[in-house]
């Protein structure tokens, strides 16, 4: 090793800095911790489809384990959804963004220990809410349903890993914010609010009648188009021209649609035929058209970004190309689904929710995960990323298309009154089924990542233990061989 | 693709988004502002002037009020109301109490509260004269004929009735459109007023 | 310039603006809401006893993503029904009708009216139309009543007669609106199926009273039991493939209490009357026809309502 490193201490004026190499590895070192939160949300996103998994085919096929009350599609759908957004994207999310907070900012993490314990408080709290959900102790609000012990743990961990993401985010020595600490900052800031606000008013104090459908619907909005929206954003806006290795299209583009996505945002999120006063609906609804301008904004800047670079691009550049095009489907198609009648009642709700989720943010995170993991063990590994890539692609065009296609047909036999219900409901049966497919895919796909990530660090733990006894050993493990076949 | 170990782990620089001058790409400028124009017209249009008893698809309270089953009564009188307050009022005031001198109380008075408006109908048409016990007050007047026929139409003229019939603590049957319209025929030709003497001959029940 | 805190700022600025928008001001437009007069009473009314218990199975159990309990409402329209001839001619009146509603056998329906009434004039018309006609006929003698008829896919499969309203879920917590209809709406479930035999059918094993139906079976909610000295008179009548087997043993199906509970709180959901904010179908009363004392009849709205 050339030179010798600095301290990690935020000064002014820094000590000439080891090379470009060296301090990267420290930085990644530094982060090491965050292979915490990040198994855990592998295990939690393969849990997730799992349970996604069983009841899609309750609802094909309702006789199947029909005695076990934990699994019938009332307890495991609100499982499912609530273990991928706060298991998975939540705590990847929180990861991925302190690393990228790290990078940008030029500095290691703050608060690695405690973000440890942040961690593994976080995932007993969805242990604790999820087993709520099971038993029945379910609050009755979408994507609020943890009861108040689960989501209690889940806060007092959030605020540890938010604070530590403040002092790193304060710690920088990079003076310049780019776009996508715009978006973390933003997001660490909304996530909180959205969540207190919502169970002060919906659990703890409770407001009144069609209020909790207000309230709840607000805080469903602003979770997926504030906080999980804005964490997948931050990841595209840091890895396009990262690997495209071109500077960003335009700075201004990016201001627009940071600014246009904080202003509009949460005012989405009403859709048509709401027991709300017309003047809520409506200005939901205008809302979510006015949402295309950071959407056009976005996807222009990132698609005009991957345009400019020169021909010689990394493979991993697929899962962010992929996530921006479902980010720009999912976003349409939410537009539909607030204004069309009935549209968003149908299989189509569902279905733009999952490729949103999946589709967008997910593959958006798996790219980062899978960027990250090699770098944060130093172990350089390809394995499973294809299985991934490619259960999850296709996975999620099955799934969710099933169920979008399955909604274009259901909604309008809902609308017409003269069909008999018995026969819109059985339009739907071969498009859960394809769908039930389509999860198959999804399983296997989250069982790779999440057997990628294990292995690394098992390769890691392994060579660690191997090199205990001398730090030079450790030193060298950036130049072991990949192991998995090419 | 290559697989060098080298090129997995090695890190390109980070991303930059260029400084210098920010300039503001006009394209989507114009498009927030057509849509926030939009949106605000939607709104507008859809919002029932935010109003909290309005659902889509309604569009104001006053359209739901007049969705509502009235029945003839109340209509009459809010109609009845209104044109009191214009042609009566001036005299009998709005209280109904009258003024000494001016006009007798209708608040509390037997004329009014009789059992059939024959005698009521005929007094705006062509207006009475002479000594008038009303209420407990007693009052030597003259009034001219206040519902000339282009003037208050035979349904306002109903209003009116039914609307002093029923207010100031009075209660009576409502007056109709055919009571009027039948003693507007009756009533054809006479252009003088009536004496109280004579109005006194004549029923109170409408012919 | 240090962007942190601007941008802090700004962030904080937008999302309290939502809050205040979507939130706060509601909640002083709608967030005291108390229950409105209504003819029968005062609505809503608080579920008391099995209903509300019932209301927690429903919410433990998620039936929410399933089944919504909104009824929307896509417009309305207007018909005009007859409610007496008059005193005057026939043939006058028989001649206005027969201008005004020229679909309408003008001389059998006065014949009508003076037996049953109301009798259709005209069908899905304009407000205007509508009061027009009725002005008509006044002027004959006639009495002719305009109708609001509420439209819509919902309504017209009967999961209300209007659409719902804040007023509708005042005593619900949590409000279980739904945004999934995989299942049919319930908010009105309680006036469309209100025999207790059939629900408690229909959650211990939905395909025995709707064929093909994909809702789960919650056979949890039910005890299998041997048949006593005496079958309980609460016992399930299963059909022969529905009914659980076992060797030697006579078995019969008994709703337990939470199945009791559900099932009560089903039939409490009912959305068939009708608010300001909410107009259904109804008749106005009658102007004083002299002589007459019939009861006001209300229109039934399914046979009427052709959805647009």
């Amino acid at each position: 090793m050339n030179g010798s490193p600095t301290s990690p201490v935020s000064t002014p004026k820094p000590a000439p800095l080891p090379t470009r190499e060296e301090f990267v590895a420290q930085i990644d070192a530094s982060c090491r911790v965050l292979l915490i939160p990040i198994v855990a949300a592998l295990a939690w996103l393969l849990i997730s489809s799992i349970l996604a998994l069983v009841a899609s085919v309750k609802l094909h096929s309702p006789t199947v384990l029909a005695n076990c009350a934990w699994l019938t599609y009332g307890h495991t759908r609100p499982a499912a959804n609530d273990a991928f957004v706060y298991g998975f994207a939540s705590q990847a999310g929180i990861a991925i963004a302190l690393w990228i907070l790290c990078r940008l900012g030029r500095t290691t993490l703050v608060g690695a220990v405690p973000i440890a314990i942040a961690s593994l408080f976080w995932n007993t709290g969805v242990k604790i809410g999820l087993y709520g959900i099971f038993t029945g102790h379910t609050t009755g609000f979408e994507w609020l349903e943890f009861p108040t012990a689960g989501s209690v743990i889940l806060i007092a961990s959030y605020a540890v890993l938010g604070i530590c993401a403040l002092l790193t985010f304060k710690a920088r020595r990079h003076a310049e914010l780019f776009p996508s600490q715009w978006y973390i900052l933003a997001a660490l800031f909304w996530f909180p609010w959205l969540y207190t606000t919502a169970r002060l008013l919906l659990v703890w104090f409770p407001v009144r009648g069609v209020m909790q459908v207000a309230v709840n619907l607000w805080f469903a909005n602003g979770l997926f188009t504030l906080w999980l929206s804005s964490l997948a954003l931050a990841v595209l806006f840091y890895f396009i021209p990262k690997l495209a290795n071109v500077p960003l299209h335009s700075r201004s583009l990016a201001i627009i649609s940071f600014w246009t996505l904080a202003a509009f945002g949460c005012w989405a999120g009403f859709y048509r035929g709401l027991p709300l006063p017309a003047w809520m609906v409506s200005t939901g609804m205008a809302a979510a058209m006015i949402l295309l301008v950071p959407l056009i904004a976005t996807v222009s800047n990132l698609w005009l970004t991957l345009g400019d670079g020169n021909a010689n691009k990394p493979p991993l550049l697929g899962f962010f190309k992929t996530s921006v095009v479902f980010f720009a489907l999912g976003a349409v198609f939410a537009i539909f689904a607030a204004l069309i009648p009935q549209l968003r009642l149908t299989l189509f709700g569902e279905g733009v929710e999952q490729l949103t989720l999946y589709g967008f943010v997910g593959l958006a995170l798996f790219g980062a995960i899978h960027y990250l993991v090699p770098r944060l063990t130093g172990i350089a590994s390809e394995k499973f990323i294809g299985v991934n890539c490619w259960c999850t692609f296709v996975g999620i065009l099955v799934y969710a298309g099933a169920f979008i296609v399955g909604g274009m047909v259901q909604q309008p036999k809902l609308i017409n009154g003269s069909i008999p219900f018995a026969e819109v409901m059985n339009a739907t049966k071969p498009f859960i089924r394809i769908g039930t497919l389509g999860l198959v895919l999804l399983v296997i796909g989250n069982a790779a990542i999440l057997l990628r990530v294990l292995s690394l660090v098992r390769e890691w733990c392994r060579a660690c233990c191997a090199g205990c006894c001398g730090r030079e050993a450790a030193a060298n493990l950036k130049l072991k061989p990949a192991e998995a076949a090419r | 693709m290559t697989k060098d170990v080298k090129n997995i782990l090695h890190d390109d620089s980070e991303p930059t988004a260029g400084s210098g001058v920010v300039y503001l790409p006009m394209w989507i400028v114009g498009l927030l502002g057509f849509l926030l124009y939009w949106g605000c017209n939607y709104v507008d249009d859809r919002g029932g002037s935010f109003n909290e008893l309005v659902y889509a698809p309604y569009r104001s309270t006053n359209q739901l009020a007049s969705f509502l089953p009235t029945d003839e009564t109340t209509a009459q009188l809010k109609v009845g109301k209104l044109k009191y307050e214009q042609f009566c009022a001036p005299c009998h005031q709005s209280s109904g109490g009258g003024e000494t001198g001016k006009a007798p109380p209708l608040a509390g008075s037997e004329w009014v509260t009789a059992e059939g408006p024959n005698r009521i109908i005929r007094i705006p048409i062509v207006g009475l004269k002479g000594l008038i016990k009303a209420a407990g007050k007693e009052m030597d007047l003259s009034m001219a004929s206040v519902a000339v026929a282009g003037v208050v139409s035979d349904e306002e003229l109903a209003a009116v009735l039914t609307y002093i019939r029923n207010s100031w603590g009075n209660k009576a049957p409502r007056v109709t459109l055919e009571h009027v319209q039948g003693v507007r025929k009756d009533l054809k030709d006479r252009t003088d007023q009536y004496t109280v003497e004579e109005i006194l001959k004549l029923p109170v029940q409408v012919p | 310039m240090n962007f942190g805190p601007l941008i802090f700022l700004g962030v904080l600025a937008t999302f309290v603006a939502s809050w205040w928008g979507l939130v706060f001001a509601p909640q002083l437009q709608i967030g005291s809401q108390q229950p409105a007069q209504v003819d029968a009473g005062i609505y809503p009314t608080r579920r008391l006893g099995l209903a509300e218990q019932g209301r927690e199975v429903y919410v433990a159990n998620g039936c929410v993503h399933c089944h919504s309990q909104q009824v929307q409402q896509d417009s309305y329209t207007f018909d005009v029904v007859l409610l007496s001839g008059g005193t005057n001619a026939p043939d006058a009146v028989a001649k206005v009708i027969e201008r005004v509603a020229p679909g309408v056998n003008a001389k059998e329906v006065l014949a009508k009216a003076s037996q049953q009434s109301p009798q259709p004039l005209l069908s899905n018309v304009t407000q205007t139309v509508a009061a027009d006609v009725q002005k008509a006929l006044k002027a004959t003698g006639a009495v002719a009543q305009a109708v609001f008829i509420p439209l819509g896919p919902d309504i017209a499969r009967q999961w209300g007669t209007r659409r719902t309203v804040a007023a509708d879920y005042l005593y619900d917590y949590p409000v279980q609106v739904g945004n999934s209809r995989l299942g049919s709406d319930l908010s009105n479930v309680g006036a469309r199926t209100p025999a207790a035999d059939w629900h408690l059918h229909h959650l211990y094993n939905p395909r025995t009273v709707v064929p093909g139906s994909i809702m789960p079976a919650y056979q949890y909610l039910f005890e299998t039991r041997p048949v006593g000295k005496k079958r309980s008179p609460q016992a399930l009548t299963l059909a022969e493939k529905f009914a659980p087997k076992k060797p030697g043993v006579d078995l019969e199906v008994v709703p337990t209490s939470e199945a009791l509970q559900l099932v009560a709180y089903l039939q409490s959901l009912r959305v068939d009357n009708a608010l300001f904010e909410a107009p259904s179908t109804q008749l106005a009363p009658p102007a004083a026809v002299a002589g007459t004392n019939a009861p006001v009849a209300t229109n039934a709205p399914a046979a009427a309502n052709a959805p647009k």
